[in-house]
């Protein structure tokens, strides 16, 4: 948009900016609302519920206790360290929110301001995102990029209203430390980036995924650098971030040194370094003729690169510099995460992305993207070299793994947002209509047909725009908008309904059991347990720990008697499984159930082989085809007791598997006694046995009680039928 | 020399008379058929019944395309692949220790060579592998599930499990070497590198070419959004076939989270055409009104102009709907219940 010349029109500008962006965050906050207005104030999901709990910790502790914050509630016996070993920033901004409320005189529960944290950074992205694009192309295409990442699914997916987690911010600040970033490296403003250097340490104390930063920021100076780019600006941008930025991240306690020795970090260094060789050679150049500097650069470079590789092969060698860690490695191999680190391959986040997904994300952006890019490398200005580097990586992570559309969806946004400003540019110019009996003696005909051209053109792009909120609306109330807490149903004559069993397995946990009562669950619901019940775990969703989420893998996977045993040794009071054959709830454990045997197996291949788990046709069921480790193990017990007693006592029909259960697979339970099971039957809660006073094993004591009511009955069966003597 | 070769000639006789085949000869019987011993009728009691101190892993399959068994034919492949691997490590077929040995047998169903060999072991459904284990009965043995999963994680998994059942710990997988694919590359490499050196001008400018370079850019773009990785992480089939068999289907209907491997060249022409024409109304439709503002002699022909530039906006934008309605229309067809659509075309 070209700034106005009178100095009213400027005001009419801004006036109309500011307008518009209220209107954006309007639209940004509102859409994620959904999930508050039909089902209530709540946190959602998994590890919502352990950034929750450890904000409450940290407003009621004090930001020192915060930082020593050791926890014995889960993790059962070995606790977690929690203050060591998560990104603050997400607490610390809702402690400062909360402190900054009540200072003026607006006390609200901590829980609100988690609640609506998200929505309220999703107003800050547009703004960053307004800037960012302004600065690759102008404020129109600005605006377009602010309304775009204010409703674009793949972002409202994280940010929610309630969906409290670290990606609600990290996309916040990740917009605003490349936003400085441009404006540090176009102008060579020590000022911009030291505050893209701040904005860096800000993101590395709110999410893992600062890595990404870290990464692309020297990309896009090495490319640079490669395309013969190099300016005092570019040096003066990135010496400054580089220094600040790493110092800086060194401060939270989980980083620490990681910046100087994990292979992550590694390249923003080498670039550093290449970047002073570099201004050295620049320098040289300037000051002595052509042939002598020709001489001088091939030395050098020879010799900095067997410094440099050997002196890599050493420290890594000895150990002074870390290999790459598992989950960064996984992206680029893809089969290493599945032969390695079940544990992250068994997470449904990092499973590779099907084209609909992108659709779904994005809709028509998702076209528009790579014309943007393209219309980038037409003219591939320094700023634009850095949006394509974004644009190929990203979409190459979200291609392999799907959470990760949440980076890739703000350069969609901008590069959507660039291909239809510059379609606005070409046709939305209807000036000519009010230049009457110009000079230049355009027709009425020409100025009619210039008329239908560009109605057509701006009027199907606005078409496409306005299908484009339609869709998000769509997507935002069907898909997002659920707590999954809570999860949305329908009544068999179509009026709305809850199914709330979760809470109500969690509240009965909170009010029935001793308050140091020990619960043994899958490592999914350990955040949940934590933070609703307020009972001890053995894992949680921090997964920091594979041996012990394999030991309760393994418990589950063991016939009852072994298992009583594992879990008895770790202490455990409470076993509870999810089990979703009833209601028709995908998610539950026996769906999950072969991760669990999976990670076992890592541990402990002599005793628990997956294929024992599968029918001799390598199919896995749960009728009475199942293999008879499957009917014998826990998982299958638990999930299943009693369920045929619901029919007719014989067979029971899981909904979620179609296959029939009978009962006499399930068989006896003996050393677990049922507590507690939820309305839908989606909760299961049981109790371990205490042992038998009389010393005997829980079985010889379950057999022997069977055999007395079986000698009951047939007693009862015997009675003489005596007919009336006459 | 000769002596001890005689006696040892002699000895082998002798053993074999005893024994039904030795380690060696199953060896030998292996060699005429690169490595895998073809059962017939008339050779599979002398190659399986007897004494045998060798496992024998026999594959009974139909490759016959008249059978229709695909599996059968994607196997095999992987059988041959497994055996290689056995036999790269250990050439005679012999365990490491020299006492045992593990052979590879395989009969493809022709009734009239072979089909006294499927009727013994009471085959219904081919492929079937069976694992029989030394000594001298051959209805002792064991049959092995194949896993659904094909190629490399098949292979490694039918190698593990072998491994488990004859207990020898250096059975190691070995991916063989492409030649096709290796030679191609070599060639093509040499031919490029050739032609760059003949033309380093062009070359030169083709590779600093800001359109070469944003036309590649984008290709790679199309091909990851459209599911290209989810391919070939997941190794997706390539099309499905209706439940009756007499359709072929190009989408997996209602799974979104799921995709054939047509599907991203399906999306990815759509996104293709959807990028053209949204460019050539942004940079073609201008140029081309540009060009024809003034006629060969310079002087000005607005009217011209204005009318090309018509027609082209309308086709262009026409076009942009048609497809964009594809890719709503494609979309719909993955995901159940979307409410939106554009332009409802008659196949759909």
């Amino acid at each position: 948009m070209p700034e106005a010349k009178s100095y009213n029109l400027q005001w009419l500008q801004i006036l109309l900016k500011t307008a518009i962006f209220l209107a954006i965050t309007g639209a940004a906050v509102s859409s994620r609302l959904f999930s508050v207005i039909r089902f209530e104030s709540i946190i959602h999901e998994f590890d919502p519920w352990f950034n929750f709990r450890a904000t409450k910790y940290l407003v009621s502790n004090g930001f020192y206790k915060f930082l020593n914050y050791f926890d014995d509630r889960t993790w059962y016996p070995l606790g977690r360290v929690t203050g060591g070993t998560l990104y603050p920033g997400l607490m610390t901004t809702s402690a400062a929110i909360w402190h900054a409320l009540r200072h003026i005189g607006l006390p609200i529960d901590i829980r609100n301001i988690c609640v609506l944290f998200a929505p309220a950074f999703s107003g800050i992205t547009a703004w960053a995102t307004y800037h960012f694009t302004c600065e690759i192309k102008d404020s129109s295409a600005g605006l377009l990029a602010a309304a775009f990442i204010a409703i674009a699914p793949g972002y409202i997916s994280r940010s929610v209203a309630g969906s409290y987690d670290n990606e609600a911010i990290a996309i916040t600040l990740l917009m605003v430390t490349f936003m400085f970033w441009i404006k540090a490296m176009k102008t060579g403003s020590i000022m911009h980036s030291t505050f893209a250097a701040l904005f860096y340490f800000y993101m590395v104390s709110a999410w893992g995924g600062y890595v990404f930063i870290t990464n692309l920021i020297p990309l896009h100076v090495f490319i640079l650098l490669l395309m013969g780019r190099y300016s005092t600006k570019l040096y003066s941008a990135y010496t400054t971030w580089y220094a600040i930025g790493t110092i800086a991240s060194m401060q939270i306690p989980f980083v620490g040194f990681l910046p100087i020795r994990s292979n992550d970090h590694m390249a923003a260094l080498g670039v550093f370094g290449l970047i002073q060789i570099v201004a050295l050679g620049s320098f040289v150049k300037s000051q002595v003729s052509w042939e002598k500097f020709k001489t001088v650069m091939v030395l050098s470079l020879l010799l900095l690169i067997a410094v440099g590789v050997s002196g890599l092969f050493v420290l890594t060698y000895f150990g002074y510099i870390a290999p790459w860690t598992g989950r960064f490695y996984s992206l680029w191999d893809t089969n290493y995460a599945k032969i390695h680190i079940p544990i992250i391959a068994s997470v449904s986040e990092h499973q590779p992305t099907a084209w609909p997904s992108f659709f779904f994300d994005t809709q028509f952006l998702i076209w528009l993207f790579p014309a943007g890019v393209f219309l980038l490398f037409l003219e591939l200005k320094d700023e634009h070299v850095f949006v394509i580097a974004y644009s190929v990586l990203c979409s190459y992570f979200a291609g392999v793994m799907v959470r990760l559309m949440l980076t890739l969806t703000p350069i969609i946004c901008v590069c959507a947002a660039v291909t239809v400003s510059k379609l606005f540019d070409e046709y939305l110019d209807f000036s000519f209509l009010c230049k009457k009996g110009s000079s230049e003696g355009v027709s009425l005909r020409d100025r009619t047909l210039t008329f239908i051209t560009r109605v057509t053109v701006c009027g199907s792009m606005l078409f496409y725009l306005y299908l484009f909120v339609y869709h998000c609306t769509w997507v935002t109330s069907n898909a997002y908008s659920s707590p999954s807490v809570v999860l949305p149903s329908r009544n068999p004559d179509g009026s709305p309904a809850l199914i709330d069993d979760f809470r109500e397995a969690y509240y009965w946990l909170r009010m029935n059991t001793a308050e140091d009562a020990k619960v043994a669950a899958w490592w999914d619901y350990g955040y949940q347990i934590g933070g609703m019940a307020d009972r001890t775990t053995l894992v949680d969703n921090n997964t920091w720990n594979n041996t012990h989420i394999a030991i309760v893998g393994k418990a589950m996977s063991s016939p009852q008697d072994k298992a009583y045993e594992i879990l008895k040794a770790h202490d455990v009071d409470y076993v509870l499984v999810i089990y979703g054959g009833l209601i028709g709830f995908s998610g539950d454990d026996l769906n999950k159930f072969l991760w669990m045997v999976r990670i076992s197996e890592g541990i402990w291949p002599e005793e628990i082989k997956e294929r024992d788990y599968f029918t001799p046709n390598g199919e896995y069921r749960m009728d009475a085809a199942a293999s008879q480790t499957m009917k014998d193990s826990l998982m299958y017990k638990l999930s299943y007791y009693r369920f045929p007693s619901l029919f007719n006592g014989v067979e029971g029909v899981d909904r979620i598997r179609n296959q029939r259960i009978r009962q006499e697979d399930i068989g006896e339970l003996d050393y677990f006694e049922e507590v507690f099971t939820s309305e839908n039957w989606i909760v299961r809660l049981y109790k371990l046995k205490n042992p038998d006073h009389l010393g005997r094993d829980l079985r010889a004591v379950g057999d022997f009680d069977r055999n007395t009511v079986k000698g009951l009955k047939k007693r009862s069966v015997k009675k003489p039928n005596l007919d009336p003597r006459v | 020399m000769k002596g001890t070769q005689l006696a040892w000639y002699v000895f082998a006789l002798f053993v074999s008379l005893t024994h039904a085949l030795t380690n060696d000869k199953l060896y030998k019987e292996a060699q005429k058929n690169n490595g895998v011993i073809q059962l017939t009728n008339t050779n599979f009691h002398k190659v399986l019944g007897g004494k045998r101190d060798a496992h024998v892993v026999l594959l009974l399959t139909a490759t016959n395309p008249q059978v229709g068994c695909t599996l059968c034919i994607e196997f095999e492949s992987e059988f041959s692949q497994v055996a290689q691997s056995w036999q790269q490590d250990h050439p005679k077929g012999l365990s490491s220790d020299g006492e045992s040995g593990l052979f590879f047998a395989r009969a493809d169903y022709e009734p009239r060579r072979n089909g006294e060999v499927f009727t013994h072991f009471k085959v219904n459904n081919v492929p079937r592998v069976f694992v029989l284990p030394p000594g001298d009965d051959m209805d002792l043995f064991r049959i092995m599930n194949l896993p659904a999963e094909s190629g490399a994680t098949r292979v490694a998994w039918v190698i593990q499990s072998l491994s488990e059942l004859t207990g020898f710990n250096d059975y190691k997988m070995h991916e063989p070497i492409n030649w096709g694919s290796v030679i191609i590359t070599s060639l093509s490499t040499a031919i490029v590198t050739f032609i760059v050196k003949k033309n380093t001008a062009i070359a030169a400018r083709v590779i600093t070419s800001k359109a070469v370079w944003g036309v590649g850019t984008v290709f790679v773009i199309v091909l990851w959004i459209s599911g290209y990785m989810f391919n070939s992480i997941r190794g997706s089939q390539y099309a499905g076939v209706s439940a009756d068999g007499s359709k072929v289907l190009y989408f997996l209907e209602g799974q979104q989270q799921n995709q054939f491997g047509v599907e991203t060249q399906i999306v990815s022409v759509i996104y293709g055409a959807l990028i053209a024409n949204i460019l050539c109304l942004i940079k073609f439709v201008p140029y081309a009104k540009k060009f024809y503002a003034h006629d060969r002699n310079g002087k000005p022909t607005p009217s011209k102009a204005i009318l090309i530039e018509l027609t082209l906006a309308l086709t262009f934008s026409s076009f942009l709907y048609l497809s964009y309605s594809a890719l709503v229309a494609v979309f719909r067809l993955k995901s159940v219940g979307y409410p939106f659509k554009l332009f409802k075309f008659p196949s759909f």
